[in-house]
């Protein structure tokens, strides 16, 4: 009995930490739902800004990693993605095109990442003074 | 170290070897990066169960570099690593705690703690603070997966117990 109790103490903790986990996924998703400026980032250096919302023809171009491996990033409108990889699980490839800053398409391997900001996002600017 | 002892860790090194490179040829269940079941962490936790922290420590270890040797691959090496380390803190600490009905909550715990080291490798390695927001996704699968490796090593240990084996191995170290 005490066994028994003593599980379910245990796997309300856990469903605890899952909704607190989704709370934050939910409430930062809907907070970076306006974010349209695309920045590429390899090895922690922002190589190229991109405002996703001024995109008039479809575009792709190649980046090449420190490692020799490559990333194909094709940019729409409103969205961007990388369509082409050189890495072993292509991860990045299956994240698909991203149209908001929920989270960022990574591609370990390569060390590359795309990630979407506000223009001027105070929110972001805070959490990568902390970060840095 | 005893023959028996050896002989008996080398094995599981083995079976975690196999586990994690069997497990690597299954194309990733999300295109979420760090989502995986993480089978091989069931050697780890049966292991910190049976024989000690030491000897649980030292599969762990072996096993990251040999497999990442295996697989040729440095990145995949760092986050093993990374993952590796902060799960064993977790699981070390947690399990003085539980008993062996209680695996499955130490699991998650390393599992958990397994997504933070990855994420703190990667937050070093890219330098992009918003991979932070990876981590209450990465959390959500660590608790399932977790639960479920878990539940594999509860179990096994539990049979394993039945038989003579284990006694043999620790009733060894006593007179040789």
């Amino acid at each position: 009995m005490d066994n028994i109790k003593k599980n379910l103490k245990w796997t309300g903790v856990f469903l605890l930490l899952i909704m607190i986990c989704l709370f934050v996924s939910i409430i930062h998703s809907q907070l970076s739902e306006t974010a349209k400026t695309a920045q590429i980032i390899q090895d922690g250096q922002v190589i190229q800004t991109i405002d996703l919302q001024n995109v008039k023809e479809p575009y792709e171009f190649e980046i090449t990693a420190k490692n020799g491996g490559y990333n194909t990033v094709r940019v729409e409108n409103d969205k961007i993605g990388i369509i082409h990889a050189s890495c072993p699980d292509k991860i990045c490839v299956k994240q698909g095109f991203i149209t908001n800053g929920t989270l960022p398409i990574v591609c370990l391997p390569n060390k590359l990442s795309i990630v979407i900001v506000n223009n001027n996002d105070e929110l972001d600017a805070v959490t990568g003074g902390i970060m840095q | 170290m005893k023959t028996k002892k050896l002989t008996f860790m080398s094995m599981l090194l083995g079976l975690a070897l196999i586990i994690f490179t069997v497990e690597a040829q299954i194309p990733p269940i999300a295109p979420i990066p760090g989502i995986k079941l993480g089978l091989a962490n069931v050697i780890n936790l049966m292991t910190l169960y049976m024989l000690g922290r030491k000897e649980s420590f030292t599969i762990l270890v072996l096993r990251i570099v040999l497999s990442s040797i295996f697989a040729g691959n440095i990145t995949g090496f760092m986050y093993s690593l990374s993952g590796g380390l902060v799960c064993f803190m977790f699981i070390s600490v947690i399990s003085v705690f539980l008993k062996e009905n209680r695996m499955w909550i130490v699991s998650i715990f390393g599992a958990i703690g397994h997504n933070i080291g990855q994420i703190m490798m990667a937050l070093f390695l890219l330098k992009t603070p918003q991979l932070i927001w990876y981590l209450p996704v990465l959390i959500i699968s660590a608790v399932i997966t977790g639960f479920f490796t878990g539940m594999v090593a509860q179990i096994t240990l539990k049979q394993l117990r039945k038989t003579n084996y284990l006694k043999m191995l620790s009733s060894e170290e006593n007179y040789a």
